[in-house]
């Protein structure tokens, strides 16, 4: 067994948005910010109350009931409220801090892969792109520097376009999104390039040890390999029995009391002082006045009228000195509600998520290899979700690689292996207020059908002997046969900056060129642009 | 019998109540099982199941935290007045992006 040592450096960089989202919006406040024009109707008022309403009667024929919740600081009027008053910026800390309660996407390379951190693809995925630079292989015995580069056609083209790239949508809500959106938004692509420096020529492999100084060294293949990705999944009928059981279940362990609590520190000033706030009193008159007296089939005048209310509303609010205070805390605990209601129901949403994979890897010293996978993600419903730790996510890959050329004079088989991993993340209390974790374990199997194929020019020696090499493609003996590697690992998250820390520590009985078993220890730090690019779009 | 009423006339307040009463209240949904969640207070006290409080004096903040599977469900917040009568307090479609539904009640004496 060799010296446990730190080996793998793992940056992720990440720029991830949900850019597939395509929310119905009817008559829209063009003054709003932009990640504010999605939420209803107009800039301001409680649609939820007013439905059929709105579109049919004229306000002052209403209910007086119905005109008060209608301007209450309530439902719908909140959202708008705190995305108005907070602005670009308070979006992006709403949609960081439900970001910091989601789980992990996969970022980086695979398990294959020469600079890898995971044994598993995951089966989640950035949504416009992702750059991973991460250090050290897993089944490998070479040290390489790995970018990999995701990409989302469709959420780029959105970005590009200037389109609000992290409007939010609740993980059950199907009609967020148009079908066409959806699939598309499924296709996705990946590069990596070999970042480690050329170190020229092969040295001379003239001692048994010296299989690694030839797999460690030599030129470095600048595009290190690419796939093509397409995600799917299954989702389950919300209106089925079951499904409505398994929602209300679940929904118990999410406590929403700090989102409730900051929403009252805000607004209770306003709307429940005693005695009453003679100015919040005076603006709500104004404004049920105001809009008694335009139609209803007069759109833009509703429009008007809402939107000045919500100007004067946030105006008036302001006077309040702990106002801003106040409202970065209410967008943060909103953000963690919504994603922890989204982390509780991940697992009963969907029968699975699945995803296909293809790459093609160019690996130092050996020929170009395709992979086939199959990636499949669920939460067993069995698993539950308490407030103190999240439910448990369980990743299966399952894959085959062949030589994209078949070897020389049939020296090895075209078909190079099968593997199969299985990964379980489980998130841990939160260690402090500001540092969560996650616990992660892993199992990778990974069948050789033959001996390894190495590429080493002509003229080197063969890896642990005096012989010289004759050409291009030579067999590595000794090498087929099963590889098993396991590993443990600690994430810790500093929450609403986007950075993680994983740690992990693996263990392999061989790797694929080197019959010796082998421990490591690895460390990363990541950081997730996903949260910190939230909100933000290429338009003003 | 019911314990709140409608606070006609008032800009602000959604109903009145005599400060002393005891109200209890629960939610429905036409097509999903909507359900109130933890969070859910009154007056800034958090409340739990069966979500029954005690009307204080003054504006007081009723903040009924829903949640429903069925997103656009027509949901309906009631007072439970007894076994066999309920009292709409609010009628709304259920989004999750607006899940918080607040209520400002008029404690008098």
């Amino acid at each position: 067994m060799t010296a446990p040592k730190l080996s793998t450096l793992a940056i992720s960089l990440v720029l991830v948005t949900a850019a597939t989202a395509q929310p119905a919006s009817a008559q829209v406040d063009s003054t709003a910010p932009q990640s504010c024009q999605n939420l209803g109707n107009y800039a301001f008022g409680n649609d939820q109350v007013a439905k059929d309403l709105l579109s049919s009667k004229d306000f002052r024929e209403w209910p007086e009931g119905t005109q008060k919740q209608f301007l209450a600081l309530s439902g719908d009027n909140l959202t708008k409220f705190a995305c108005f008053a907070g602005g670009t910026e308070g979006y992006h800390k709403f949609l960081q801090a439900v970001e910091d309660a989601r789980m992990d996407k996969q970022t980086g390379a695979g398990a294959t892969s020469e600079g890898t951190t995971s044994v598993v693809s995951k089966g989640i995925v950035s949504q416009v792109m992702a750059l991973a630079v991460e250090e050290g292989a897993l089944t490998r015995t070479d040290n390489k520097s790995i970018a990999t580069f995701h990409g989302n056609g469709l959420a780029i083209a959105r970005l590009f376009a200037g389109h609000e790239q992290f409007p939010y949508c609740a993980i059950y809500d199907h009609s967020c999104e148009s079908a066409l959106a959806r699939r598309l938004g499924g296709v996705s692509f990946s590069i990596s390039f070999d970042t480690t420096q050329s170190t020229g020529a092969l040295p001379a492999a003239t001692t048994p040890s010296a299989n690694k100084g030839v797999l460690a060294s030599g030129p470095a293949q600048q595009v290190s390999g690419w796939g093509l990705r397409y995600d799917f999944n299954a989702p389950k009928n919300t209106l089925a029995t079951q499904f409505q059981q398994d929602f209300s279940a679940k929904m118990k362990s999410v406590d929403g009391t700090n989102f409730v609590k900051s929403v009252n520190e805000l607004m209770s000033p306003l709307d429940a002082a005693n005695p009453p706030n003679q100015a919040y009193v005076a603006w709500k008159e104004k404004y049920l006045r105001l809009l008694a007296r335009v139609s209803h089939q007069d759109t833009s005048g509703m429009a008007d009228v809402l939107h000045q209310a919500v100007v004067e509303l946030t105006d008036l609010a302001r006077k309040n000195p702990k106002f801003q205070t106040q409202l970065d805390t209410l967008l943060s605990e909103m953000g963690h509600y919504f994603g922890t209601r989204d982390k509780a129901l991940e697992a009963i949403v969907n029968w699975f998520t699945g995803s296909f994979e293809y790459n093609d890897d160019r690996p130092q010293n050996q020929p170009s290899q395709s992979n086939l996978k199959v990636i499949l993600s669920w939460r067993p419903s069995s698993s539950g979700s308490s407030t103190s730790a999240g439910p448990l996510q369980l990743t299966l890959n399952g894959s085959a690689a062949w030589y994209d050329h078949a070897p020389p004079q049939g020296a090895v088989k075209r078909f190079r292996d099968a593997q199969a991993s299985l990964q379980a993340d489980r998130t841990l209390p939160d260690v402090t207020d500001r540092l969560g974790a996650a616990l992660t374990l892993g199992y990778y199997f990974q069948y050789m059908a033959d001996n390894a194929l190495l590429t080493i020019p002509s003229g080197n020696l063969a890896p642990g002997t005096s012989i010289s090499l004759p050409g291009a493609a030579s067999v590595l003996l000794g090498t087929k046969g099963a590889i098993h590697i396991a590993q443990l690992g600690l994430t810790l998250t500093v929450k609403s900056t986007g950075v993680k820390v994983p740690l992990t520590l693996s263990y392999s009985n061989r790797t694929e060129l080197i019959k010796a078993n082998d421990v490591r220890g690895h460390f990363g730090v990541s950081y997730d642009l996903d949260s910190l690019f939230a909100g933000r779009s290429t338009t003003p | 019998m019911c314990k709140l009423s409608p606070a006609t006339g008032d800009p602000v307040a959604d109903f009145t109540g005599k400060v002393g009463d005891q109200v209890q209240i629960d939610v429905s949904g036409t097509n999903g099982q909507a359900t109130i969640q933890q969070g859910t207070s009154y007056a800034d006290q958090p409340l739990a199941a069966p979500w029954q409080f005690t009307i204080k004096a003054g504006n007081q903040v009723l903040s009924v935290l829903v949640a429903d599977p069925t997103v656009n469900d027509t949901v309906v917040i009631e007072e439970v007045c007894d076994p066999n009568t309920k009292n709409t307090l609010l009628s709304y479609e259920f989004h999750p992006n607006a899940p918080l539904a607040r209520l400002i009640i008029l404690g008098q004496p």
